[in-house]
């Protein structure tokens, strides 16, 4: 008897596939749902678009560590880097160099203030590289966090209206509860697919803008060694 | 990051087509159309105090054995029983023959007047062998014509009834009496007066214990027939209808196994033996209806008492009832016992189903006062 009534229910309420739930939901759930799967989308496209930044970014450091450490003359290097746009590594040399030229070409005759100047130099361009490595990974964090919760608003939601119904129409059969909890719980499900990688890459990319900004760091106390002893020699040619 | 929000989008959408293709509508659960099975405990006694009826019938609510092939022109029976006709008194086991002849001795006791008129046939009485009585009554029957025509209708009364007491006697235990003096009585007359004659021998006969059980199941048979002619004769009183007045039911109670309603689940003879939940209330109102338990007792618990009473058929009681249990020890609990004793004899007719004597033949009572309050 309970069979045959749930199967007509079941008849006549639709089949529960996912399309029907998602189309049965109502107003407010269909909106959290909708929000949800744009926040996976976006989250998504972040995921992608950094790793594929982060690897491109791992290999123009070590390209550029390469030719650095080559034995090459920096002058050359300087004129090859500032002739087409850079980043990274390469930015940092290029904005320290300039800054030497600069204090050289004028004639500045103190080594302090010209040390300073260009680790200011350098740090400034730091803190830009550093900025764009870490760009929107915030918004990763905020889905992984925050997208389990919205989807169970969603779902308190849909069960709160689907009781009501059930409140309305007088009946208790399980075939009656069983669609509205159902849609329901599908915001939820949505929820959790957008929070769960958006948590476990933003762990993993956090963590990879973090050693490369430490390779960039490094880099700039060592070009900064390095340009403070050219700036002693220098003044001690004179 | 237009690439990472195209692919992205792109591998959303292609994601979410294949679930909606795919995982699709689930399976609906296959929820067996299987009926409840309904359960029923069936307590042991339904067997052991089965009431009449059928074995391979369905349960009803009243109990009817099975019907009869040809249904009789009476009504359906209302009581359960064995006899053909129905009885309201309680069936009671079937006993020996001896038990018949006890039922025709009232008839016997009409005969006694006649020794006066009977003195001169009896002495014939003493020859006669028993094989012999079968012709006899045949010649009793002759003699009975031209007997009105004679004597006066007062004689022709003593005559035929001793026809009817010979026809009886055979039945008779009880007389034994015939005077001592008819024995020597001579036999010649025989032929004459025969009719009186076999009243007379009869008791004697009686005495020797071999064959009666012969004679007296042959008599019965013959006399059927004369009845018929003595009724032509006399209309107004015809002693020989008297056999075929007589109840020839056995004594025993109980209704008829009579009934045109479908038979029920129940066994072969048994009528169910236990006093109902009604009846036990109502001896349990009718007791305590007498009794006035104790009042004013701080701890009524201690004062139960059970007592044990056996009752006869019509519910009287039979013997004194006695204490089983409590109603001794302090003054108050033998005060409880003996108002529990008092409260049993002050009732003593208890209305009980008769035919199920034999649950209530002894009845354990439990007073409980602390039930009372």
């Amino acid at each position: 008897m309970d069979g045959q009534i749930a199967q007509e229910a079941l008849s006549a309420a639709g089949s529960v596939s996912l399309w029907d739930l998602f189309w049965q939901a109502g107003f407010i759930v269909k909106l959290v749902m909708i929000g949800l799967i744009v926040a996976s989308v976006w989250s998504w496209a972040i995921i992608i678009d950094k790793s594929m930044r982060y690897g491109a970014f791992r290999r123009q450091l070590n390209k550029f560590e390469s030719h650095f450490w080559s034995g090459q003359s920096l002058e050359e290097l300087y004129h090859t880097l500032s002739e087409r746009r850079t980043n990274g590594m390469g930015a940092l040399f290029v904005a320290a160099m300039r800054e030497w030229k600069k204090s050289f070409e004028k004639g500045a005759r103190s080594p302090i203030g010209l040390q300073q100047r260009i680790e200011k130099a350098m740090d400034v361009t730091l803190a830009r590289e550093m900025d764009g490595l870490e760009s929107r990974l915030g918004f990763l964090a905020t889905v992984g966090s925050a997208a389990p919760f919205v989807g169970l608003f969603g779902t308190v939601i849909g069960i709160m209206t689907s009781f009501q119904a059930i409140a309305g129409s007088q009946q208790t059969s399980l075939a009656v509860v069983a669609p509205g909890i159902a849609e329901a719980l599908l915001a939820t499900a949505i929820g959790l697919v957008a929070a769960i990688p958006a948590v476990i890459a933003y762990n993993k990319l956090s963590a990879d803008a973090g050693k490369l900004g430490m390779r960039l760091e490094a880099f700039a106390d060592e070009f900064s060694a390095i340009l403070s002893r050219q700036i002693d020699e220098k003044l001690t040619q004179r | 990051m237009k690439a990472g929000v195209a692919v992205s989008s792109v591998l959303h959408a292609a994601i979410l087509t294949w679930g909606l293709w795919s995982l699709g509508a689930p399976e609906p659960l296959e929820v067996a159309n299987v009926e409840s099975l309904p359960v029923e405990l069936v307590p042991v006694e339904e067997y052991s105090q089965s009431l009449i009826g059928k074995k391979d019938a369905p349960v009803t609510e009243t109990p009817a054995p099975e019907p009869t092939e040809k249904p009789a022109a009476d009504d359906t029976a209302q009581n359960v029983g064995e006899n053909s006709v129905d009885l309201d008194s309680p069936p009671t086991p079937t006993e020996r023959e001896r038990a018949v002849e006890q039922t025709a001795a009232p008839v016997a006791a009409a005969p006694p007047p006649q020794p006066e008129p009977s003195p001169e046939p009896v002495p014939q009485a003493v020859p006669t062998p028993r094989p012999e009585p079968s012709p006899q009554p045949a010649e009793v029957a002759q003699p009975q014509e031209p007997a009105p025509a004679e004597p006066t209708p007062a004689e022709a009364d003593p005559i035929e009834e001793a026809i009817a007491t010979a026809e009886a006697q055979p039945e008779e235990k009880p007389e034994p009496q015939p005077e001592p003096e008819q024995k020597p009585a001579p036999t010649p007359e025989a032929p004459q007066v025969a009719s009186l004659p076999d009243r007379g021998p009869v008791p004697q006969v009686r005495p020797s214990p071999p064959r009666p059980a012969q004679t007296e199941t042959k008599k019965p048979e013959k006399p059927v027939e004369k009845p018929v002619q003595a009724a032509e004769d006399d209309s107004e009183f015809d002693p020989d209808k008297i056999a075929a007045l007589l109840n020839k039911e056995k004594s025993a109670g109980g209704g008829a196994k009579r009934s045109q309603q479908q038979a029920s689940l129940g066994g072969d003879r048994r009528t169910g033996a236990k006093l109902s939940m009604s009846e036990l209330d109502a001896l349990r109102g009718q007791v305590s209806q007498c009794w006035s338990p104790p009042a004013g007792v701080s701890e009524a618990g201690s004062l139960r008492v059970t007592i044990r009473m056996r009752l006869d058929p019509s519910g009287g009681l039979e013997g004194r009832p006695e204490l089983v249990d409590g109603g001794s020890g302090s003054t108050i609990e033998r005060a409880a016992g003996d108002a529990a004793l008092r409260a049993v004899i002050r009732c003593a007719p208890y209305k009980l189903p008769p035919e199920k004597y034999d649950t209530w033949s002894e009845v354990l009572l439990n007073f409980d006062p602390s039930q009372m309050l």
